[in-house]
């Protein structure tokens, strides 16, 4: 017995310490000063305290790990995150137009077979050695060898004509193949090995001169950096948790933080809300075959299930769900409805964001296809019941919170969703077989081809679902190979909805998109972070990619 | 004194019964379909409407933490059960039984007791399939070895016994003897074991959910109104950790002094004080 007295007295004293522990630290923002030496910054009255920081340099904290880890095999790039670190051939501007990088221009030929690219020739990796084109030709083979995350397999091969110029012959023409030739950052052929997340080295105006996976990742200006000196002359990204990253901010020791939507009206001495509209979308992702139809997917998990594969039950969810009220629960207001992978960006096609809340037409939908109210409310099919297992990541609150408010919307449906707590260890073997609450969202429609596409079926975190829609895959298969800008936006759109089918919440979309949340951090209100544009999927990352171009601004606020 | 002391035991035990009692009649009260999320009563601090106040999607925290205390009880009558039944029939096997048999009992006590409690509960949990079926099989076995050695060693202090010796002499089976001489006269050890053993296995129940292992974020519970309030406490929300956790620690209480009394009620040594 004298263990659980012991145990709940702890539990008490904790219980009473943690509240005052995190009063504690708001108080001492006015009078902080004792440690400063005199190289330091000092802070004027009334000013918020920095620790005595400099002004060109910056600790944010934007989460408990980095992720990708700097290594294009783990996705590092995909998400916008490419150039703190590394070049690209080319990239996007904030309105999304793609200009060059290393690629000083580049030319398609008329099949859209052949891309030439003329490449700069002062760039140089954080080492000293410059990137040449065999550098280039090494990162994109080797993601094409891995073939795990990233869509190069129409890449037919990459020859070096002569210096400072490079093809890429393709075995089909590609109408997103910019996307990735933004996106891939360039690594060096003589560095890059299994190690490379610990000691990377990349061409961008930073380099990573300290990365210790538990502690901090410290970034200081490439010495070989061909651009504009960058104003912050050194970052430091401290992982800690979101309640301690809140305290850092308040006590100083941290200028901007990521803030959850719970965090995001908590106001802060001396800091502000940043706020950004993102297509970072979450919803359910839906298995779209039946148990037995597949065997097992490439990495051997079990593929199917019996409830989600049924259109009705994911035509009922999508258009019976109350997505504003999902934004205004979970994401306190910071955030919209969505309804596609690729909501928000050109490419989405706006008649697919219909009307919901539709809860009787989404009950009568359900009676209609067989699926009878039974005991306790849950609709039953030939003995089946209309109840899947929705698995989520406890760590991530923001899932969480979406997992409880959708399995209480389905509730009233009849379909019943069974929240499982787990980790994306466990939830990538219960992918193609279970409903997962799922993100996505990248500023190019790749994403809406590799969700969607049967041949990518069950390959890394691209078509959990096995989705297979022989008309979608027509219509996207054109989209892609298409040469004209203009032709290939009509055939995204009607891959999403012709009329008759396709993979929207018209159509027979394996998943259940519910919103879009705007990406919010709270910082120095001193920081200027420059143009933004449109956030993609990455909390993380997003708000940093022009960190380059940061400034520190008496005028901001 | 002597009548001092047993009121007080009395008033004890009635109070605790009633704490409980309140707990059990309110879960049955309430209808746990109203959990729901509700944006326009989210994050209030306690007030007439919710006494508890809300969390942050708008659930009203009573409720939630009534549900989860009526959880806790039920992995706890489970536990505490399980527990008690194991360490009869262990305890008594192993004093009756041969040598052999007692050194294997022993043996197993020792395996049980020697790993870290927690730990051993985690691993069980997730061997046999987490959710709430994890838990409470969880709670349920590892709960019984310091009862089971107390059992061994009455049962082996009574077993030699002039009475029992008298009774096998009469050619009754052991069988018998156990169910006729042993137990009854060890019952009142039983029952308080059963009663102490009562708010061990909920603070496990409650650490374990705590610490994320097992139920899942919609099921009302301690362990997970606790963990979640821990996310959130930098935003000041106080009756999030406040309520649940004083709820909690009163509900663990009352089975300690209810147990704790009883068996000041039942010691040969303080009854006669």
């Amino acid at each position: 017995m004298k263990k659980s007295k012991v145990l709940f007295l702890c539990m008490f004293i904790l219980m009473l310490a943690l509240p005052l522990s995190a009063c504690g630290d708001n108080d001492n923002n006015d009078n902080g000063g004792e440690q400063k030496n005199s190289k330091q910054e000092q802070t004027k009255p009334g000013e918020r305290d920095r620790k005595g920081r400099a002004k060109d340099e910056l600790v944010v904290s934007m989460g408990e790990s980095v992720p990708h880890e700097f290594d294009p095999r783990k996705r590092h790039g995909m998400y916008n995150e490419a150039h703190i670190t590394h070049s690209t051939l080319l990239r996007k501007t904030p309105n999304l137009d793609i200009v060059g990088d290393f690629a000083k221009d580049y030319e398609i030929s008329e099949d859209g077979l052949l891309w030439t690219f003329n490449l700069h020739d002062n760039f140089k990796f954080s080492n000293g050695e410059p990137v040449t084109a065999e550098d280039v030709k090494f990162s994109y083979e080797m993601l094409i060898e891995d073939g795990q995350h990233w869509d190069l397999d129409f890449i037919d091969k990459i020859i070096i004509p002569e210096e400072n110029k490079m093809e890429f012959h393709l075995k089909e023409p590609r109408s997103t193949f910019t996307a990735q030739l933004s996106e891939v950052p360039i690594v060096p052929k003589d560095h890059y090995d299994d190690n490379y997340s610990k000691n990377p080295i990349g061409s961008g105006p930073y380099m990573v001169s300290e990365h210790n996976p538990n502690e901090q990742a410290i970034f200081e200006v490439n010495p070989h950096w061909h651009g504009e000196e960058p104003y912050f002359k050194k970052w430091t990204w401290v992982l800690l948790e979101e309640n301690t990253a809140l305290a850092a901010l308040e006590s100083g020791d941290v200028d901007i933080i990521y803030s959850i939507p719970e965090f995001a009206d908590k106001e802060v001495k001396g800091c502000k809300l940043f706020e950004f509209e993102s297509n970072d979308v979450r919803g359910l992702s839906m298995p779209y075959v039946k148990k037995g139809e597949v065997d097992s997917s490439p990495d051997g998990y079990p593929v199917g299930n019996d409830v989600t594969s049924d259109p009705a039950i994911r035509k009922a969810l999508n258009i019976g769900m109350n997505r504003q009220k999902v934004v205004d629960t979970v994401l306190n207001g910071h955030g919209k409805p969505a309804y596609s992978i690729i909501d928000n960006i050109p490419e989405f096609n706006p008649e697919t964001a219909i009307e919901d809340n539709r809860v009787d037409e989404a009950k009568e939908l359900l009676d209609k296809a067989g699926w009878i109210e039974g005991k306790n409310g849950v609709r039953e099919k030939d003995g089946l019941k209309a109840s899947f297992k929705l698995y989520y990541p406890t760590q991530d609150q923001l899932r969480t919170n979406i997992a409880i408010e959708a399995a209480e919307q389905a509730k009233p449906l009849g379909i019943d969703i069974e929240l499982v707590g787990s980790n994306w260890d466990e939830m990538a073997t219960k992918a193609h077989e279970s409903a997962l609450l799922y993100a996505g969202g990248r500023l190019n429609p790749t994403m809406f081809y590799t969700s969607h596409n049967p041949e990518a079926a069950g390959r890394g975190w691209t078509n959990v679902t096995f989705y297979d829609n022989p008309k979608v895959t027509e219509y996207m298969e054109k989209a892609i190979t298409s040469i004209d800008p203009e032709e290939a936006l009509k055939y995204w759109h009607l891959a999403q909805w012709d009329g008759e089918t396709g993979a929207s919440t018209l159509g027979d979309l394996p998943n259940v998109w519910l919103v879009r949340w705007n990406h919010t951090y709270i910082g120095d209100e001193r920081i200027d972070v420059g143009e933004q544009g449109i956030h993609s999927h990455g909390h993380d990352w997003a708000l940093l990619h022009n960190i380059a171009k940061w400034k520190w601004s008496e005028k901001a606020k | 004194m002597k009548l001092n002391l047993k009121k007080k035991v009395v008033f004890s035990i009635v109070f605790s019964l009633s704490i409980i009692l309140i707990i059990l009649l309110l879960s049955i009260v309430m209808d746990s379909s109203k959990l729901n999320t509700n944006y326009e009563i989210r994050s209030l601090a306690p007030s007439f409407t919710h006494i508890f106040g809300t969390d942050w999607m708008g659930r009203d925290m009573l409720l939630r933490t009534v549900k989860g205390l009526q959880f806790s009880l039920m992995v706890g009558l489970l536990g505490a059960f399980l527990g008690v039944g194991i360490a009869i029939i262990l305890g008594v096997i192993s004093a009756l039984g041969s040598e052999k048999v007692d050194s294997a009992i022993l043996w197993t006590i020792d395996l049980f007791i020697g790993m870290p409690h927690l730990i051993f509960m985690i691993l069980i949990s997730f061997a046999v399939g987490k959710g709430a079926k994890g838990v409470v099989i969880a709670t349920a076995l590892t709960h019984w070895p310091a009862l089971a050695r107390l059992i061994r060693n009455e049962v082996l202090h009574l077993k030699n016994m002039e009475y029992i010796n008298l009774s096998h002499n009469l050619g009754k089976s052991n069988w018998f003897v156990v169910r006729n001489h042993i137990l009854l006269i060890i019952f009142p050890q039983i029952l308080v074991g059963f009663l102490l053993l009562f708010p061990h296995v909920i603070l496990h129940e409650a650490s374990m959910t705590f610490l994320g292992f097992g139920l899942s974020a919609q099921t009302p519970s301690i362990g997970i109104i606790l963990s979640e309030a821990v996310k959130h406490i930098s935003l000041g929300d106080w009756w999030l950790v406040f309520f649940p956790g004083t709820s909690l620690v009163l509900l663990v209480k009352s089975f300690d002094n209810i147990g704790e009394s009883l068996r000041m009620y039942v010691d040969p040594q303080m009854r006669y004080i």
